[in-house]
């Protein structure tokens, strides 16, 4: 830490399972005078403990970890410390997880191909609570408001489809819920009618590409 | 017929009597003096024999019967004369080009009124039927009994080796032969080969034709015997019955029992080696699935390996991004920084690139066997070193060739051993050595970690058991130790069993 420090520089908690990426953003903070680091940490139980004896401004944190994701930890934060701004930070193409992130509490959604400029700008706006989303997370919230996610499913045929999900064939979702054979025959074309699909296969591609059951 | 008893009653002609019971008894009797010549035979003994009774009158049965059969009733009458009692025989006889028969015999010494014998008497009923009946019933149960033993194993193991062995031995009850063996079609198609064998009478074996690929054309049935039977060493077999194993529609092997006798076969006995054929079939197809689901969890586990390891390559290349794009904006500032922050950036594009070839073995795993293992450990190393702090020394000595199985074991211990630490370990150092000598291999790999307790570790955690599996698969020494706080040091070795010949 260079010790030229302003004293109203941003307090940061970098929260990631990769060494490295740690490593390389605790370079890029020294780049920004405005930018200080406070801690690291390597999970989400980690972030929680750091949370409450460093008090940062901003966490970046990853979502894809070990023991707590990224998801998880920010709920927590979001909860006990409100204060806290969180930038979540990913490598990974998920649209549900930048759903997720967001619900939770995360302030910004990033991923992992940020310029430093973009970054550091990203970390004096969550501070002041505006939000920075990348085009990939743009992207996926557009997508998931503009896809219906209400298929119209009963809470049974639900239940059915995420049997149907799981590779059950229907004699084997009939014996889990425990119900006849052609009851669960009328619950799938039931289902089929209801998502506009002609066959199981197509039934099970459309749950899995809207994360019916993430 | 001299019952004095039925003479009081009835005044009968004991003569006339006689004839009529020898002219119309379903019976087959007959009277012999004691020479052997026939005196006297009933109507029946000409459909038994084909021969007319005043043919037979006068002769022994050596001149008016084959001799499988005369041989048999001659033994019989001495030993009534030597016994000079009643006997009782069941007379099986086997002649070639016949079916079976069986009698039942009621062989009894005549007597004159001073007691001493003249002539045998022999009243035989025929219960062919009734042996065929009892026979095939008993021949049905042993197929049954030895097809069930084969259905049983089939259900309990999936080495293909095993099951096919117990066929052979289940098919001998079934079908006698001298030797057996079951030959599968190889892959290109146009070869098979002799997968088991097992020889039933002494040296009689399939010896000379094991480890030899055997080209198609000469497995089909040719007029006689296939040409491949006809190889130098099996000029013993004489005849044999095979039938062929179909998977599919497709011609996959067949099941071959041979015998010494020409002609030992029955069409019956073929028919039912069909049935042990279709068994090894089962067993065939049994394992080849076993065999793709194993290859499909290992194309899975390469999968996730490769998504994992393209994971660990982004994240390099974004520190190093952001590092390539920060060291310019803080040179002037901090120069010290810079200097350490190029060192770095340095590891880390290094490390991505190892994780990037690292990631072709995965896709391509010839590239695995292929390679030097001294190189593909240093990679590894790089891969570990580029993804995390840890300080990572390394030691290769020795460059040489290697079975592909060792090399791979090797490859994938190090690779799980190195992928616990980045987990698991919280390590700040890593040694590495490996020494790859005519002798043996050596690769030894300790860290400063966290260690763990083996004790309190179930046995499948960390992958430790698939670690030891794949030493155990080419006979290596794999050692864990480790201790809370003490970190971790895993060894494996490999003594080359032909430490002079070139692998």
């Amino acid at each position: 830490m260079s010790p030229t420090r302003k004293q109203e520089s941003i307090r940061v908690l970098l929260v990631d399972d990769h060494d490295m990426v740690r490593r390389g953003l605790s370079v890029f903070l020294q780049a920004f005078e405005d930018l200080e680091l406070v801690g690291e940490a390597r999970d989400g139980l980690e972030a929680l403990s750091l949370c409450e004896l460093l008090k940062p401004d901003v966490i970046i944190m990853d979502m894809v970890m070990p023991r707590m994701n990224g998801v998880e930890a920010t709920g927590m934060i979001a909860k006990k410390y409100p204060e806290i701004r969180i930038i979540a930070i990913t490598s990974f193409e998920d649209d549900q997880m930048v759903k997720a992130a967001l619900q939770a509490g995360a302030t910004s959604y990033l991923h992992k191909n940020v310029s430093i400029d973009e970054l550091g700008e990203a970390i004096r706006k969550a501070w002041a609570g505006i939000p920075t989303l990348s085009t990939e997370a743009t992207r996926a919230l557009i997508h998931s408001a503009t896809t219906p996610t209400n298929t119209g499913l009963t809470s049974r045929e639900l239940e059915v489809l995420r049997l149907m999900v799981a590779g059950q064939n229907n004699p084997e979702i009939a014996a889990a819920l425990g119900v006849s054979r052609s009851t669960i025959k009328t619950h799938v074309s039931n289902i089929l009618a209801k998502l506009g699909v002609s066959s199981r296969l197509e039934a099970v591609k459309f749950a899995l590409e809207r994360h019916l059951f993430a | 017929m001299s019952d004095p008893a039925t003479k009081k009653t009835f005044p009968l002609d004991s003569d006339i009597l006689l004839q009529g019971i020898l002219e119309h008894t379903p019976a087959f009797i007959y009277i012999k003096d004691l020479q052997g010549r026939y005196i006297l035979t009933s109507r029946r003994s000409e459909l038994v024999f084909n021969i007319k009774n005043e043919d037979i009158q006068g002769k022994t049965p050596h001149e008016v019967l084959p001799k499988e059969i005369a041989d048999i009733f001659e033994e019989h009458d001495q030993v009534v004369i030597a016994t000079d009692c009643v006997q009782e025989f069941e007379e099986t006889f086997y002649r070639p080009g016949h079916p079976p028969f069986t009698l039942l015999t009621v062989l009894f010494p005549l007597r004159r009124a001073t007691g001493e014998s003249y002539a045998v008497c022999g009243i035989s009923t025929d219960i062919t039927a009734r042996k065929q009946a009892e026979f095939a019933e008993h021949e049905q149960r042993t197929l049954a009994e030895a097809l069930a033993d084969t259905a049983a194993i089939l259900n309990s193991t999936l080495d293909i080796n095993e099951v096919l062995d117990r066929i052979l031995t289940n098919v001998e009850r079934v079908v006698p032969h001298d030797a057996a063996a079951i030959l599968l079609v190889g892959e290109d198609r146009k070869t098979a080969h002799v997968a088991r064998h097992k020889g039933h009478s002494g040296s009689r074996e399939f010896q000379p034709l094991l480890s030899v690929q055997i080209p198609l054309e000469d497995v089909r049935r040719s007029n006689d015997l296939p040409r491949w039977m006809k190889a130098e060493g099996m000029e013993w077999v004489k005849s044999i019955a095979e039938a062929p194993i179909v998977f599919d529609d497709q011609l996959i092997g067949y099941i071959y029992l041979v015998s010494a006798a020409p002609n030992f076969f029955q069409p019956a006995q073929i028919e039912r080696l069909r049935a042990f054929a279709n068994q090894a079939s089962i067993a065939i197809r049994n394992a080849r699935l076993y065999e793709q689901a194993q290859e499909l969890a290992a194309l899975k586990e390469r999968q996730r390996l490769a998504r994992e390891m393209h994971d660990a390559v982004s994240q390099s290349l974004f520190s190093a991004t952001v590092m390539a794009e920060t060291l310019p904006r803080i040179w002037d500032r901090n120069p010290e920084a810079v200097k350490e922050g190029l060192v770095e950036l340095q590891k880390l594009t290094r490390g991505a690139l190892a994780e990037m070839r690292n990631l072709l073995v995965e896709l391509r795993p010839k590239a695995l066997i292929n390679a030097d293992l001294g190189d593909l450990i240093r990679q590894l190393a790089d891969g570990l070193a580029g993804r995390t702090q840890v300080d990572v020394e390394l030691k290769l000595e020795g460059r040489r060739p290697l079975p592909a199985e060792v090399q791979t074991a090797f490859f994938r211990v190090a690779q799980e051993t190195l992928n616990n630490i980045v987990k698991h370990a919280r390590a700040s150092r890593v040694f590495i050595t490996f020494n790859n000598q005519p002798q043996g291999v050596s690769l030894f790999i300790r860290d400063n970690g966290c260690g763990f307790d083996a004790a309190r570790l179930p046995p499948d955690r960390l992958g430790l058991k698939i670690l030891q599996e794949r030493a155990a698969a080419i006979g290596a020494d794999l050692k864990i130790d480790s201790h809370p706080d003490e970190g971790t040091a895993v060894s494996l070795h490999w003594e080359n069993p032909q430490p002079q010949e070139r692998v």
